[in-house]
């Protein structure tokens, strides 16, 4: 009895120092969801399809390695020419020649062609392990990659080889070193060789997927002995700047509430808005079909932003800026002179599904660069109509969530209506992302198109329930109070 | 020794004076003794004592027998305890 609470205890006070030993892959937004990173001193399993990104994620968790955390490196790569592999990250920032040169990096090729290899009777892969130690003690290494353990399987007995692996698992933990061990697709390599519930603390999963022609990259922990992890599939690209993976915010909790207030622009808006118009840092969906006016509200909290010296980011999916230009100078709405000014900035785009995650990089880009502090996206329905929805609002979400954590208030438009809703009960998570939700609406009465608005919902202000006439002339945006006998 | 030109030439890697090593060399030098006396040049390498040479010769099962002459060279991995299959793939004809 005794024993067992000292066992208890002792195992406690294990994982708890275990927790805090977290390897950084250096991996912009792995790190979040990992909490820290890769298991530090233990061997972690990557699997994924041919293409998915293994070879790259651990190269980057290599170079990042001796960049940034000041720790050597070994690749074993059994895939790829050692040449093709410096190729084929040549497209990040790191001269990784240099590095192999100035030997931070170790790069072997471990040549197996087992068809040229008879076999007669028992042996191991013992050639692998006094490589393996060679290149580490030659380095000082930390970190290790072995890429991809599949070349193996395909060639060398079965067997021997879960003896092996779980020998090459237990021998890497011994040397202290962080290492990544890839291989293809779960099913045969995994559960064959019985390795992800007997040995690997740590598995990741990539998947490279496509979805009505659409390829979307996925990054999952699948295990994480000892550590908390993020259980979602996770979105990432692969760019020049190297990996980038996007997290469902984790951190919104730090995000600061501001209780400031921006006008929309529109005085009598304003005034359904509990007379001061929209929260600094929220974000605010125009929704309406077609023609009902979602750009001219949309350009009018713009000007109305530059006019108070806030840098706007305008980014249009539909239409190009000149035409945006000429057409709201034919309702009053001069946006040229602050184009002028630098006060307002365009991201033009035609939109299409795939570049989407793209689309929302360059637009953090930008926005890392310039610090505007209202972003305008018109519209985004254009995005939402391609691909499954539910990806569309979770990048949608995460981009939104993103602006938050700046407090740059975000005003986007789409093609929501209220019936489309009830049709479609997925939009629905559209709004309840959003802070504001201005609903624009076309009523027919006598033979007449009457445009309405309504503010659906204000988070955190007492706002109007009226449904309003919503008046575009010559002279701009009008809100007027709807004829009683039109409704 | 004189070095005269021998007509086979093998090199054995191993790794370590294991059981494993100790066997395979019994069994190799039982069947190149039985089969090619005198004709055979045969060197035992442990690569844990020259690691760099396990890189240069892409070794990584162990033991194994390269065959470095006659051309073409030849490979084997195991403990060479089939001393039939053992002649037959290092294409030794006695």
């Amino acid at each position: 009895m005794m024993n067992t609470i000292m066992n208890g205890k002792e195992s406690a006070v294990k994982t708890q120092e275990y927790k805090l030993l977290k390897c950084p892959t250096g991996i912009k937004g792995f790190d979040e969801i990992s909490f820290g990173g890769l298991p530090r001193n233990r061997p972690t399993l990557v699997v994924g399809t041919i293409g998915s990104g293994k070879t790259f994620f651990s190269m980057e968790f290599l170079l990042n390695g001796v960049i940034r955390y000041n720790e050597t490196g070994v690749f074993m790569t059994f895939e790829e020419k050692t040449e093709e592999l410096i190729t084929n990250v040549s497209s990040l920032k790191y001269n990784l020649p240099q590095l192999i040169n100035d030997k931070k990096i170790h790069l072997e090729h471990l040549l197996i062609n087992q068809n040229e290899v008879h076999e007669a009777g028992k042996y191991n892969i013992d050639g692998l392990f006094v490589r393996l130690d060679l290149a580490i003690k030659k380095t000082k290494a930390k970190r290790i990659v072995l890429d991809s353990m599949d070349t193996l399987f395909l060639n060398l007995d079965k067997k021997m080889l879960t003896a092996e692996f779980h020998r090459l698992f237990t021998w890497l933990k011994d040397r202290n070193v962080s290492a990544i061990i890839t291989a293809e697709l779960g099913d045969t390599f995994l559960t064959r060789l019985g390795l992800e519930e007997n040995i690997a603390d740590c598995v990741i999963e990539l998947t490279n997927r496509v979805i009505n022609q659409i390829s979307t990259r996925r990054i999952r922990i699948i295990k994480y002995r000892g550590s908390n992890h993020a259980n979602n599939e996770y979105p990432f690209i692969i760019d020049a700047n190297g990996m980038n993976v996007f997290p469902i915010v984790l951190r919104l909790f730090d995000q600061k509430i501001l209780s400031k207030r921006i006008f929309s622009g529109i005085k009598k808006l304003d005034e359904m808005l509990d007379n001061k118009g929209f929260f600094v840092g929220s974000s605010i969906l125009i929704s309406g079909t077609a023609g009902t006016g979602k750009t001219s509200i949309v350009s009018s909290f713009a000007k109305s932003a530059c006019n108070e010296n806030s840098k706007c980011l305008f980014c249009l999916f539909e239409e190009a800026p000149n035409q945006l230009i000429r057409n709201m100078l034919s309702i009053g709405i001069s946006l040229d002179e602050f184009v002028k000014d630098g006060l307002i900035e365009f991201y033009y785009a035609r939109p299409s599904l795939q570049d989407l995650e793209l689309h929302f990089m360059e637009i953090k880009e930008i926005i890392e660069k310039t610090k505007p502090m209202v972003i305008l996206l018109d519209p985004v329905t254009n995005l939402m109509t391609e691909g499954p929805n539910s990806d569309v609002r979770s990048m949608l979400t995460r981009f939104v969530d993103f602006l938050k954590m700046k407090n740059i208030t975000v005003m986007f438009t789409a093609a929501i209506t209220l019936g489309s809703i009830s049709q479609n009960p997925s939009d629905e998570g559209i709004s309840s992302m959003v802070d504001t939700w201005i609903m624009l609406d076309d009523l027919v009465f006598d033979k007449k198109r009457t445009r309405t608005i309504s503010v659906m919902k204000s988070r955190g202000m007492i706002h109007s329930k009226d449904v309003r006439e919503f008046i575009i002339s010559t002279n701009g945006i009008e809100i007027a109070k709807l004829d009683a006998n039109k409704k | 020794m004189v070095s005269i030109k021998k007509k086979y030439k093998f090199d054995l890697f191993i790794s370590g004076k294991t059981d494993l090593s100790n066997f395979a060399i019994g069994n190799i030098k039982r069947i190149l003794e039985k089969n090619i006396s005198g004709q055979y040049q045969f060197d035992i390498i442990d690569i844990q004592e020259h690691p760099e040479i396990a890189s240069r010769e892409q070794i990584i099962t162990i033991p194994i027998l390269i065959k470095k002459l006659p051309l073409p060279e030849v490979r084997m991995t195991g403990d060479f305890s089939d001393s039939q299959k053992v002649l037959h793939d290092l294409l030794i004809y006695n």
